[in-house]
């Protein structure tokens, strides 16, 4: 195998020298600033049908006990980020809060019979993309925001850049200790393909 | 492959509902993408990806080893392939040593350019297409006609009718006037059950970022996501074109392809991997492997004009402008890449002497290059294969020497046109095929030049 990379390397090779390279510094600024920002963010989450509610710390364990209410879910599940545990405290609603089980295959199974929603923690949101940034790690696995039907996602609002090339370039983005996946959700998953 | 393209065509053109759903469907993606730049300065930010593209070209060994470096680092394993041989056999080999029965794949343009799913099912390996679109199209046993829409040349009544035809009645028939939504319901039914028994996902790679060894992967479905995040293994195939250099790149090529993709601003989803479950995570796939796959590339990179097709993002949009492919669809290519980068992609990989009549199918127009986000010179590209098909073909050559003999001078032209426009008023049998929906041009009652003749011989009189 080693030998298909030095063959497939050394046919690039023969012919790079003589490829000149464009070296070009284009000057990067967001068109974005962050008054409009948020407005921008709220519009094109809209748009792909993605539901906004905003409150402050106070009263978001409440707003989302009153979504649950609602929408009733058999049973839902809430990721254990540190920072989403210390804004929620134990103010969730228990009766029909589970967990997951300690391997992947029963906790699967829960994902994709059992539990019908999520609630997660964005590490970021921008606004040009108009989209959330969540991590995954041991807290937060990531199809939590995935298999269920409905997904509440929190985001705080200092947590907003304006898009990503400013996301990525801040100390949000550890381009050394990356997690195992990151994901960009700019709205609920939708299909073109049948008209 | 390509040999049959003509006859394909001439089906394509005689049949009405296709040539509706696609104007329907493309009118619908040029008006989105146009849409979707108004808020940007598009030649701006073109020449930014351009550039960008140009600079992965000129260091792409370089690019290439250090991906390798960083994935391996990151515990991602990494395999080469030289062509589509080897990389279905690097897939199978990953199989049969996990014992894996059960394949899900994400929507891969380079797995189908390499034909992953015939050599795996041939191996006894199933394996189950989850974009929407693609699925259906794997039910009714066809190849995809559009990159990023695969089943547009469906309408929703005859998905229904295909639904109820092959799918197990667990699932609940589909009416016949099923809507969308419903039909949908069906569909992300059916492959739910197939996800969770899924032992292995493959997907394709949008951009590789060299300096982290991250794999992005853009989406609108979810499924994309679940065949690379639920498996134990996850495949991830890329051609090696694919590679930038770092997260500062990204930003840019994503904002090209989802507006030329899509008309989108951004896709529901940005998947971005940078190595297998780590410790203590409870989901996530154990193994990640990534094939590099040549495939031809490197042959066209020693080709000063014909190398850029590899800065291509393969995000369609020369397809939805180009006036041939928006009447014909993409069936009729007969293979992986359809419409205007089809034209120089497959000749390239398949090899030119079967490209057939499918370099012809263009009017260089210059729709396509203008649609362009990384700014390709496609017409330029197709001259150059035509000329490389053209000098393969001796009779070409002649042909177009007695051409030349006769447009060069006035009076040899003149002599030919009179000669044809008498041949013309014999009665002769005019082609079947073509005259049913045209009527034979007569020829004028006069040459241009006698025309001409005459006219300025008037001018003389009257002076
Ligand atoms: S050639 Fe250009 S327009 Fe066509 S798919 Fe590639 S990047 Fe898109």
């Amino acid at each position: 195998m080693n030998q298909s990379k030095a063959n497939f390397l050394n046919r690039l090779r023969v012919s790079q020298q003589m490829i000149e390279s464009t070296e070009s510094e284009t000057e990067k600024k967001s068109a974005i600033n962050n008054a409009s920002g948020k407005e921008v963010l709220t519009r094109l989450l809209e748009n792909n049908r993605a539901i906004l509610i905003e409150t402050d710390y106070k009263e978001l364990a409440q707003n989302i006990n009153t979504q649950i209410k609602q929408l009733q879910p058999v049973q839902y599940i809430v990721s254990e980020h540190p920072r989403l545990k210390e804004l929620l405290g134990n103010e969730l609603t228990e009766s029909n809060q589970c967990k997951l089980a300690d391997t992947w295959r029963e906790a699967k199974q829960q994902l994709f019979e059992d539990i019908e929603l999520s609630i997660c923690f964005a590490d970021s949101a921008l606004c040009e993309q108009g989209a959330l940034l969540l991590k995954a790690d041991k807290n937060q696995p990531r199809n939590l925001s995935l298999i269920p039907e409905t997904s509440f996602i929190v985001v705080e609002a200092s947590n907003i850049f304006p898009d990503l090339q400013q996301c990525v370039q801040s100390a949000h983005f550890d381009t050394r200790n990356l997690p195992s996946n990151m994901v960009l959700i700019s709205g609920p998953s939708k299909t073109a393909d049948i008209q | 492959m390509s040999d049959n393209f003509r006859i394909r065509t001439v089906d394509a053109l005689s049949d009405d509902s296709l040539q509706n759903n696609f104007r329907g469907a493309m009118d619908f993606l040029q008006d989105k993408r146009h849409q979707a730049f108004q808020d940007l300065e598009f030649e701006k930010l073109r020449s930014e990806g351009a550039d960008i593209r140009k600079n992965v070209i000129a260091h792409l060994p370089d690019l290439l080893e250090k991906l390798e470096r960083k994935c391996i680092d990151n515990g991602i394993h990494v395999h080469w392939a030289e062509d589509a041989q080897q990389a279905c056999r690097i897939v199978e080999r990953i199989a049969k040593d996990n014992e894996v029965k059960q394949v899900v794949k994400g929507k891969s343009m380079v797995s189908e350019e390499i034909e992953l799913n015939q050599h795996l099912e041939a191996q006894g390996i199933e394996c189950i297409e989850t974009d929407m679109g693609e699925y259906i199209v794997q039910l009714d046993h066809e190849k995809s006609s559009h990159i990023i829409m695969p089943a547009i040349h469906k309408t929703k009544e005859q998905i229904a009718q295909l639904f109820a035809d092959k799918l197990n009645e667990d699932f609940g028939k589909p009416p016949k006037d099923a809507t969308v939504d419903e039909l949908i319901g069906v569909g992300r039914k059916v492959l739910r059950q197939k996800f969770m028994q899924a032992d292995m996902g493959i997907s394709g790679v949008n951009f590789a970022i060299a300096e982290t060894g991250t794999l992005c992967l853009v989406a609108n479905e979810g499924n994309g996501r679940i065949s690379t995040g639920v498996p134990d293994i996850h495949v991830a195939l890329i051609g090696l074109e694919k590679v930038i250099p770092s997260f500062a790149e990204l930003p840019t090529l994503l904002k090209l392809l989802t507006r030329s993709a899509t008309g989108q601003i951004m896709t529901t989803y940005l998947n971005m991997i940078s190595s297998p479950r780590k410790d203590q995570e409870l989901d996530g796939p154990s193994q990640v492997h990534l094939v590099i796959i040549d495939n031809k590339r490197s042959a066209m990179y020693q080709d000063d004009v014909l190398q850029e097709t590899l800065t291509c993002i393969r995000c369609g949009a020369c397809m939805n402008h180009y006036p041939v492919y928006t009447r014909i669809g993409g069936h009729a290519y007969g293979s992986t890449y359809p419409g205007p980068i089809e034209q120089i992609v497959t000749p390239q990989i398949e090899g030119i002497e079967h490209a057939g009549d499918l370099l012809d199918a263009c009017s260089l127009n210059g729709a396509c290059g203008e649609a362009c986000p990384v700014s390709i010179d496609l017409p330029v590209v197709i001259r150059e294969l035509r000329n490389k098909q053209t000098s393969l073909k001796p009779p070409h050559r002649v042909i177009w020497n007695i051409w030349r003999q006769f447009y060069r001078s006035t009076k040899r032209h003149a002599l030919l046109s009179k000669f044809v426009s008498l041949c013309s008023r014999l009665p002769m049998p005019t082609p079947k095929a073509w005259s049913n929906t045209r009527t034979f041009p007569k020829p004028a009652p006069e040459s241009f030049s006698t025309l001409i003749k005459k006219q300025k011989e008037n001018e003389r009189e009257s002076e």
